[in-house]
Parts: structure tokens; C-alpha cells; sequence
């Protein structure tokens, strides 16, 4: 969901800083070696395979060197050309997704060296990549409070490319009708019915 | 429509596991435990059977949806109430489902209509569960606080 990507991106400095720190703080001591995981989740049931640390290291640096430093160049890197996105906000095309990305960040960043914020849970299955993010916004309802919820995004990968791509968006609460509005002004093919 | 009944509402459809994509067969553990969540699902969350509680959910259980409170008493006066005959199946199943370890991931497709346009459009829910010794321990899902 672009809206939290841009949150994460935001915070990027500040958490780029603490990360290393993060990680050697808050991991759970059972967190599978190598995956970036920062959580007090039970996680030490989780054994993947050969493909699917595979997939989720892919999935990793998809959002780390694609999606946050704004690497636009690398869509054929990691995005089959066929990609389905099932965010309903979203261009149905990949062209339209990195046109959609570059309009928000003009000018790559450095490449990032990790990916940010860093998952509270990544699960893998075959070809399937969850990431899970603990996430806190203010409290509609009193927004001198905050709630804590989780975010999801979820890939599936074919022949080493990202085929499908799941996530929160929606039209309400999670709604980002920037991206609606953006791509119809645009004038393409492949923008969602608004 | 609240929260609870809107949940119901979006899973009323609901009946088979219905995985897209095809993912390899789990393990006899984890076969058991998404069956463990699936049951779970149906009679309690769906149907409101919250009597049904004790026999799927450990009882340090540990709910992070944001409304319904942090334990099992909360979720079983969240979910508990207007309970409705349990049926075989759900009519709709998730469009993706699987267990990794002692999770279950279960990802669902809703459909709503656009508040400005009307416009129907399809969104995914997500619900984690962790299981372990035959229990369900905690359960994340995708929800926010509505305003």
C-alpha cells in the first residue's frame, strides 16, 4: 500500500539509523538466520526451503531496491510483465504501477541497504510470500489516541518473478484515491474503474 | 451495519477452502492446524458460537485486532451474542490459504462498492493464526479502527 510505503519511506532516515540496532535488540531469538525480522513473535516453527528463502529474499529486495529508493528501472527485475495487482487503486499494469511510483518519487535514493520498516513477521509457503508490519495510526474516533493494527502485503512469485501482488488497499479506510485520480488525469488504459 | 455484523456480512459467503494459488500439500501438522483454524472460523467467528471457545482457543490467547480487545474474554464478548446455527460449510473460502509452522495464513477477497462512485470493487482481508498444541495462541488480522 503506497500510502504506508511513503509512511516507511518517510521515517526511512530515522529507522535506517536504528535498524542495525533494531534487529539486535528486538529479533526473536528464533528468527529464522537472514531474514530482516524485527518481532517478539514465537516464530521458531518456521523452516523454509531452498525457494522459499529464495522468494522471500526476492520479495525483500523488491521493496527495498525497487519500491523504497525509488529504483524504477529495476521493474523487469522483479515484476513478470504480465504482474496482477489486486490493490483496487492501483494501475492494472506494471508500466502503470512504476509511472504511478515515479510521479510520487521524480529522483531515485541511494540504494537502501535494508528494507524499511523492517517486517514483524514474514511467512512463506511454496511460491507465496506474506509480510506481516505492526502498524499504529492515530485513533479516528479520538485522535489524541493511537491503536496499533497490521498490514499485509503478499507475493507470489513464477519462473523468479513477482506474477501477483496482494495488499489492504481498499476504498475506505485504507482508500488511496490519489492514485485513482493521479492515473485518470494521466490518461492511461489500465487505471481501475474510479 | 457494525463492525461485527459487517465481518459476518463480508464472510457470509463463505463455505470450502478454496486456495488460489494451488500450494503444496502442508504437512500432517500443519494440515491439521489449518483444519484446527478452519472449524475455528466457521463455528465460532462466523456462526457466533463462542461457547465453542475453550475447545479451539488456548486461554492465554492473545487477539491483536484493534477492536475487539486483547484476550479471550474480550473476543468472546466481541464475537459471542447473536449466535446462528452452524452450517457444514461457509459459502465462500479463502482465496488463498496456507500453514507455514505453527501458522495459518488465510486471505479472503470482499466485495464492496465504492462510497463516492458506487462502483463495485474487490479488496483482501487477512487473518494470521497461530497455533500451537492443538490451541489457537494469537491472531492478527487486517482490520482497523473504522470512524
Amino acid at each position: 500500500m503506497l500510502n504506508s510505503r511513503i509512511h516507511g519511506i518517510a521515517a526511512g532516515a530515522l529507522a535506517a539509523l536504528g535498524c542495525t540496532f533494531l534487529l539486535a535488540q528486538e529479533s526473536h531469538n528464533d528468527a529464522p538466520a537472514g531474514i530482516p525480522l524485527k518481532t517478539t513473535y514465537d516464530v521458531s516453527s518456521l523452516k523454509y526451503t531452498p525457494e522459499e528463502r529464495k522468494n522471500i529474499d526476492m520479495a525483500v529486495a523488491y521493496y527495498r531496491d525497487l519500491v523504497q529508493s525509488h529504483n524504477f528501472t529495476l521493474r523487469d527485475k522483479f515484476l513478470a510483465p504480465d504482474e496482477v495487482n489486486h490493490n483496487p487503486n492501483d494501475p492494472a499494469t506494471p508500466p502503470g504501477l512504476m509511472a504511478m511510483l515515479q510521479s510520487r518519487f521524480p529522483n531515485p535514493d541511494p540504494p537502501h541497504k535494508e528494507i524499511d520498516p523492517v517486517p514483524n513477521l514474514i511467512l512463506a509457503k511454496d511460491n507465496v510470500v506474506l509480510i506481516m508490519y505492526d502498524s499504529e495510526d492515530k485513533d479516528p474516533r479520538d485522535p489524541s489516541k493511537t491503536y496499533k493494527w497490521d498490514r499485509f502485503e503478499m507475493l507470489r512469485f513464477q519462473n523468479g518473478k513477482i506474477q501477483e501482488h496482494w495488499d489492504v488497499g481498499d476504498r475506505r479506510v485504507n482508500s488511496q484515491y490519489w492514485k485513482i485520480e493521479w492515473c485518470t488525469k494521466a490518461g492511461r488504459k489500465d487505471c481501475p474503474t474510479p | 451495519m457494525n463492525l461485527r455484523n459487517f465481518k459476518r456480512v463480508a464472510w457470509a459467503a463463505v463455505v470450502a477452502v478454496a486456495s488460489l494459488p494451488a500450494l503444496a500439500a502442508p504437512t500432517a501438522a500443519e494440515a491439521k492446524n489449518q483444519q484446527l483454524v478452519m472449524n475455528w472460523y466457521r463455528e465460532v467467528v462466523f456462526f457466533g458460537h463462542t461457547e465453542l471457545a475453550s475447545k479451539y482457543m488456548a486461554s492465554s490467547y492473545i487477539e491483536h485486532d484493534p477492536n475487539v480487545g486483547a484476550d479471550l474474554s474480550s473476543f468472546v464478548k466481541h464475537y459471542g451474542g447473536s449466535p446462528k446455527p452452524i452450517q457444514a460449510k461457509l459459502l465462500k473460502g479463502p482465496v488463498v490459504a496456507f500453514a507455514k509452522g505453527d501458522y495459518v495464513t488465510l486471505v479472503w477477497e470482499r466485495d464492496d462498492k465504492d462510497p463516492k462512485s458506487s462502483t463495485p470493487y474487490k479488496y483482501n482481508f487477512y487473518d494470521i493464526v497461530r497455533v500451537k498444541d492443538g490451541k489457537i495462541q494469537e491472531h492478527w488480522n487486517s482490520a482497523r479502527v473504522a470512524p
